[in-house]
């Protein structure tokens, strides 16, 4: 009953786990899937690929963590490394699409993912918010889900999608002006 | 911006296939390192058996697979995933025993206490919060947050009774017995159930993802008022509230579990809880 409350801080399963200790590798995975998967499903609008974006990302995050500078901020940082593995997956996809070899329809876009209390007025805001982010470029509506959506500062924005914070404010300005 | 009214959580069992694939990725750069070794090995064994077979002509009969997994009376076992690598199941109540192969990773969840095992035998007993492993053969972890630092190693011989707000009581290894079922009056039903079969509940409920449901079975705790675990169950309760939304009914039962009686430790956390939201 106590578990969560007495669990330890993120600074001591980081330093646990470069120790080796696989159970706390498990429990800094099992504090913050929860928020990685929201981030990965609303950028790639898709379960599937929105899971291998969250398998990525903790990957990443377990094998480098000697690089993580301040070990109480792995949420965020595993957060920003999902949103890289998202914006890599959403490149593939553009390829592909381009080799009319990616078929697969969205399964998880805004409105798939209505609360099962929105009412009948917000369920059709939001579908008529995912059709427009559905025809926004990536780089636009990525950049402007994390900012509006999931509140992200523009550095860490810009950081996770490998451009200047000039290019991010343009995206998001972009998506804006395309958005009901 | 107002937040979206949108809902994404995953199970329990996305939670674990994902965890499992992420584990098997960690591994592999560690396993590669002895790729070549074992792959020489692989052969020269191959090789032997194949010489023993065709020289001796071994005849090959089907051995009987031995049961993994074997229930007492009045058991109640959940598979929560199984897969050929990995099977995880979910020890309700009642004891049970396992008898594991090389090659299948058994993770038993017992309330607080996760079990994982490669190849042993042993058994686990469960009644409630109250958790006993007797270990037969092999060795195994143990995992609660009643043991210090959270983990014990436990080899062929020992034994380990948990139970909830105490340490674990750990007797010198002793020779393996093991035990009759419980006898069928200890699963008489409760006509009120216990605060910590409600806890127990409400977990699993939280487990997956039916927040709403535990906040209804954590109120059933205001039927036994002067149960000693009541005020963890009104903090567990205000803790769920919290996490829906629910800021104004949290403080109530803040309030009520400090009335009940906490831990120190929790009620000082109770207390900065309501001082942060407290007007």
């Amino acid at each position: 009953v106590e578990v969560l409350d007495l669990a330890p801080p993120d600074e001591e399963l980081v330093r646990r786990a470069r120790g080796g200790d696989g159970w706390a590798s498990e429990a800094l995975y099992r504090r913050h899937v929860a928020g990685v998967m929201r981030l990965a499903t609303l950028l790639l609008r898709r379960r599937a690929d929105a899971e291998d974006a969250v398998q990525d990302a903790f990957v990443t995050a377990l094998t480098r963590l000697d690089s993580l500078r301040d070990p109480a901020a792995f949420g965020g940082w595993v957060a920003r490394i999902a949103a890289n593995c998202a914006r890599d997956q959403l490149r593939k996809r553009r390829v592909l699409g381009w080799l009319g070899i990616d078929r697969r329809a969205d399964d998880a876009g805004l409105e798939q993912l209505a609360a099962s209390d929105a009412s009948p007025e917000q369920r059709a805001e939001l579908a008529l918010l995912d059709r427009a982010l559905a025809a926004l470029p990536h780089g636009e509506r990525v950049a402007w889900t994390l900012r509006v959506v999931e509140g992200w500062p523009l550095a860490e924005i810009a950081e996770a999608l490998g451009v200047s914070l000039a290019t991010t404010k343009r995206r998001i300005a972009a998506a804006q002006e395309k958005l009901p | 911006v107002k937040p979206l009214p949108i809902e994404v959580r995953p199970s329990e069992a996305a939670v674990r296939r994902m965890w499992s694939a992420i584990e098997d990725r960690l591994e592999r750069p560690r396993r590669a390192r002895h790729g070549f070794a074992v792959a020489v090995g692989a052969v020269a064994v191959v090789a032997a058996v194949a010489a023993v077979l065709v020289l001796v002509r071994v005849p090959m009969r089907p051995t009987p697979a031995p049961r993994e997994l074997t229930l007492g009376e009045g058991a109640r076992v959940e598979v929560l995933a199984s897969t050929s690598r990995e099977v995880t199941v979910l020890l309700r109540e009642g004891l049970a025993r396992f008898d594991t192969r090389p090659g299948r990773r058994w993770i038993v969840e017992a309330g607080r206490v996760r079990i994982e095992v490669i190849e042993t035998a042993f058994e686990v007993a469960r009644d409630g919060e109250v958790v006993a492993i007797t270990v037969e053969r092999g060795e195994l972890l143990v995992r609660s947050p009643e043991l210090d630092d959270g983990v014990r190693r436990l080899t062929a011989g020992a034994s380990l009774t948990l139970r909830p707000e105490e340490r674990a009581v750990v007797p010198a290894p002793a020779p393996p017995v093991i035990e009759a079922p419980p006898p069928p009056a200890r699963r008489t039903p409760r006509k009120t159930p216990s605060v910590e079969r409600i806890l127990a509940d409400a977990d699993d409920l939280r487990r997956a993802g039916r927040l709403d449901e535990a906040v209804r079975v954590l109120g059933r705790v205001d039927a036994t008022p002067e149960d000693p675990l009541a005020g963890i169950a009104w903090f567990t309760r205000a803790r769920v509230l919290l996490e829906l939304g629910r800021d104004t009914e949290a403080v109530k039962d803040l309030r009520r579990a400090i009335d009940a009686g906490l831990p120190p430790a929790l009620e000082a956390r109770a207390r900065a809880r309501l001082a942060e939201l407290s007007p």
